[in-house]
């Protein structure tokens, strides 16, 4: 009886787990790539531990994205844009800082310009839906936060397990190397960002 | 997600290049007179100049709008858009550098930011080894990486 549990209990923690990875390679992979085109940074920071990513923040949330609004920023020289993207997100708990509100405006570089959607390669646009932790800078000149270090400071939640977004691409390597958190649960992550 | 990146072992194909029509010399646009990116591109032709089949590869002007600007706290200091491309050759590129982020870096430092971006220019993607496509400026710095490796060279020579 008791060998007949433990095997029980085999058969339906690899069911989810399977079920888990299912969904990280399917919220990502539905974005439709015929218009898309890429964007290379090379970014300023490089976060090594969830430590530093929690001191260097201003603000750090669990949210959900609720919507979307693209915006281009004109160069000097008027030759063209760069685009980026507002995402609305709404506040379900703040790890760190202070928030008025309970949603908040983030911005990502990459959006629509001229429609066709640009990305950045190794941070791919939020998704409306999308259930994230985010390690956010202070709010700057367009009136919105920016999310440190790139995708090293966004985490994804599915089914109350956090990934890092290099998790989300396994295609390539990444910047987040260092961060990257597999399907660890809510409460051990930030019992991590805390300790 | 997008197209298929080749990884080798020191440097990594985007898959996107220059028509050979364009790429000989490859012509880029200083907006601002900045020195900098001039420094930045006589670094990549003095390489690509010592390397037997590309020889006759260079960066000019014209093809590459480069221009610094303020884009505020982004998290990047430069960024490289293709926005032109017929398949998979660039038609038009633009690379802008965030003046707010390189706001403490030194020259060389910036130089090196210049010279990442004009690596994707030649159709190089990220690396994370301790060459000038590693998109981590922290990595660079650190290494003292601030103009192309050989392996940076050695990408280029494998698309031209």
């Amino acid at each position: 009886m008791k060998k007949n549990n433990i095997f029980l209990f085999i058969i339906i923690s690899i069911l989810i787990l399977t079920l888990i990875n299912i969904n990280v390679f399917d919220v990502y992979e539905n974005i439709d790539d015929t218009k898309n085109r890429y964007i290379d940074v090379s970014w300023v920071k490089k976060y090594t531990s969830l430590k530093d990513l929690y001191n260097d923040s201003y603000v750090v949330i669990i949210g959900e994205v609720l919507s979307t609004n693209y915006r281009n920023i004109l160069v000097k020289s008027n030759v063209t844009s760069v685009p980026f993207t507002d995402f609305v997100i709404k506040i379900n708990s703040v790890l760190k800082g202070f928030v008025s509100n309970d949603t908040i405006v983030v911005s990502q570089t990459g959006g629509l310009l001229n429609d066709v959607l640009f990305m950045i390669r190794d941070d791919p646009l939020m998704q409306n839906g999308d259930k994230v932790i985010l390690f956010l800078n202070k709010e700057e000149k367009y009136g919105s936060h920016f999310i440190l270090g790139g995708p090293q400071g966004r985490f994804v939640i599915l089914n109350d397990h956090v990934f890092s977004i290099g998790e989300l691409q396994p295609q390539t390597d990444s910047i987040t190397k260092s961060l990257w958190t597999k399907g660890i649960t809510l409460d051990d992550f930030t019992d991590d960002i805390r300790s | 997600m997008f197209n298929n990146i080749l990884i080798c072992e020191g440097y990594a194909i985007s898959g996107y290049e220059w028509d050979s029509s364009k790429v000989d010399p490859l012509k880029y646009y200083n907006a601002n007179s900045y020195f900098l990116i001039d420094s930045a591109a006589y670094d990549w032709n003095y390489c690509l100049w010592g390397y037997p089949s590309l020889s006759s590869v260079s960066i000019t002007n014209e093809d590459v709008w480069v221009e610094p600007d303020d884009f505020g706290e982004t998290g990047w200091s430069g960024i490289f858009i293709a926005w032109e491309t017929e398949g998979y050759n660039y038609l038009y590129c633009y690379i802008f550098i965030n003046t707010y982020e390189i706001m403490y870096y030194s020259n060389d430092e910036i130089k090196s930011v210049i010279a990442h971006e004009f690596g994707h220019c030649w159709g190089l993607a990220h690396v994370y080894t301790n060459n000038l496509m590693n998109p981590s400026d922290f990595d660079r710095f650190s290494n003292y990486v601030y103009s192309p490796k050989d392996d940076d060279v050695d990408g280029v020579g494998s698309i031209y």
